[in-house]
């Protein structure tokens, strides 16, 4: 049973890893614009999907594939944030929110158009490999995706506290206006931001896809497990949305293997429910 | 020609007109202070010349240019620096990197160093509180900060809103000094203040601001003494 529980947890933490990915786009998107966008869930799966086709269509390596597609989609992002979101920013949060949720509708439809709405499978080289540590087992892409997703955390990290965009990006979360008096053109760092939100989401999405599969929908309930993690980090914070993805992959690996897969989401928004009734503020989020 | 010059200058929040046809103008090398009452549009004017605001009326020109449609981190770049009221630090930054950021547009980087020495000459308290949090010092530590990290792009042109409010008197005058420093080097300095006794003293021009419009303009002593002044704005 405890081999099992381990399996599992190390299963759920490999998750985590590519749930915190996509959480800290949805959360930086947050931090600079102060909107949830609803279309994360469709720039993880445009991230799987041009990655699917890059490789079908020259034939690029998947290592190569993956940073390519966030790219090719932190740049879809950045449009659609020109057009959809940038002449509304004077408007309300609700229009906006809708903004993003018509991004979602559009993208969704179109990747149905394009690419059918039937399963496809990526394969990635690591598959091939296996490791045993102890009880657990893991393919060489589990390894990768939780390598990855270390490198994009402290990557992050660093890039935020250090680098002049980085702080920039922090300037224009703390005080948009301050920023725009010191000469920050805040227009473009809120585009530019949102790309780089969107560029995460496909990376989680391109990450993930070799162990799951890729279809339009799939972003669905990705979107709404990153919109948990983000409140079970608490909104806003970077370490949050880290330690929120681990803690739900884990939880629903856990309750998924041990009781049943069809009450694995069920535990997961259970664990929500029970942080925002014990600790609204989320776990890492400091209180208002 | 004028270094700043704002003609029939007129904004509106929604349906509420802030500013009626605001007309001034600021030399070079000149400290003009706008005194004014409580809503009379001292700051909707500071806010609309650094681009904060929108008139939709009225021009405003500097340098010879109208800069009344350029976005705000345009006309920074051409050295018009704006300090506002309050709250316009990074506040989980420390102070140090509120300052460095200051000096984000400055074209000449090497001048940096120099700078950074020459505001924490002016503002001594800042050197103390280098590795402090911007957000956990004092009111009166946040707006020397704000001063100091407006200082750091090396302006032509300085807006201050309000820079003495709620500052002790100590500081108040201390700060007097600086602003007195900074306009003998020849900076241009727009400042708006409640404290009109310390305003009129630094002015060499002065406009009275009521509801939106300009009621009276003269040099800082023949505000000082006019009766009207006088009377509501000096109390005595």
């Amino acid at each position: 049973m405890s081999d099992l529980i381990a399996q599992l947890a190390v299963f759920g933490i490999v998750n985590g890893f590519g749930y915190a990915i996509a959480a800290l786009g949805l959360t930086i998107i947050f931090g600079v614009m102060r909107i949830v966008n609803f279309a994360h869930g469709e720039f993880y799966m445009l991230g799987a999907f041009v990655a699917a086709t890059l490789i079908a269509t020259t034939g690029v390596p998947y290592l190569v594939a993956i940073p390519l597609s966030s790219v090719v989609v932190g740049v879809i992002g950045i449009a659609s944030e020109r057009v959809f979101i940038a002449p509304l920013h004077n408007r309300s949060h609700l229009t906006l929110l809708l903004s993003t949720l018509a991004i979602s509708m559009i993208f969704l439809n179109a990747a149905e158009l394009i690419w059918g709405s039937a399963p496809r499978v990526i394969t990635s080289p690591f598959e091939e490999s296996l490791y045993v540590i102890g009880p657990v087992f893991l393919t060489g892409q589990r390894v990768f995706i939780v390598a990855v997703g270390i490198v994009v955390v402290v990557g992050l990290g660093l890039f935020l506290k250090y680098s002049t965009a980085g702080k920039i990006i922090r300037a224009t979360a703390q005080n948009p206006e301050g920023a725009a008096l010191i000469g920050v053109n805040i227009g473009l760092v809120r585009s530019m931001t949102f790309g780089f939100g969107c560029g995460l989401a496909a990376l989680s999405g391109a990450l993930l896809a070799p162990i799951s599969m890729t279809y339009p929908v799939m972003g669905q309930a990705l979107a709404i497990k990153a919109f948990a993690v983000t409140i079970l980090g608490g909104l806003g914070s970077l370490p949050g949305a880290i330690i929120g993805g681990l803690t739900l992959g884990v939880v629903e690996a856990i309750a998924g293997g041990t009781l049943s897969t069809a009450y694995r989401d069920l535990f997961s928004y259970a664990a929500i429910i029970i942080v925002l009734l014990l600790r609204p503020q989320g776990l890492m989020g400091a209180a208002r | 020609m004028a270094l700043l010059q704002v003609e029939d200058l007129r904004v509106r929040y929604g349906e509420v007109a802030a500013l009626n046809g605001v007309s001034l103008h600021a030399n070079k090398g000149e400290f003009v202070t706008l005194i004014g009452a409580n809503g009379a549009g001292k700051s909707t004017l500071l806010r609309t010349i650094s681009g904060l605001s929108r008139g939709y009326r009225g021009t405003i020109s500097y340098q010879g240019s109208r800069i009344d449609r350029l976005p705000v981190h345009n006309i920074v770049s051409h050295g018009l620096v704006h300090v506002p009221e309050r709250r316009s630090l990074f506040p989980d930054m420390t102070v140090a990197e509120n300052l460095k950021l200051g000096a984000y547009r400055l074209k000449d980087k090497s001048s940096f160093p120099s700078k950074m020495a020459q505001v924490l000459d002016y503002f001594p308290k800042l050197e103390e509180r280098k590795y402090q949090l911007a957000g956990s010092m004092s009111g009166g530590e946040q707006q020397m900060c704000a001063i100091a990290r407006g200082l750091m792009l090396g302006p032509e042109l300085l807006l201050l809103d309000e820079p003495t409010l709620g500052l002790s008197p100590l500081l108040v005058g201390m700060l007097g000094k600086i602003m007195k420093t900074l306009h003998g080097q020849g900076l241009t300095i727009i400042l708006v203040e409640q404290n009109a006794h310390l305003a009129l003293s630094l002015a060499d021009r002065a406009y009275v601001l009521e509801r939106g419009a300009i009621a009276l303009e003269g040099t800082g002593k023949e505000l000082a003494s006019s009766d009207s002044v006088r009377k509501a704005y000096l109390g005595l």
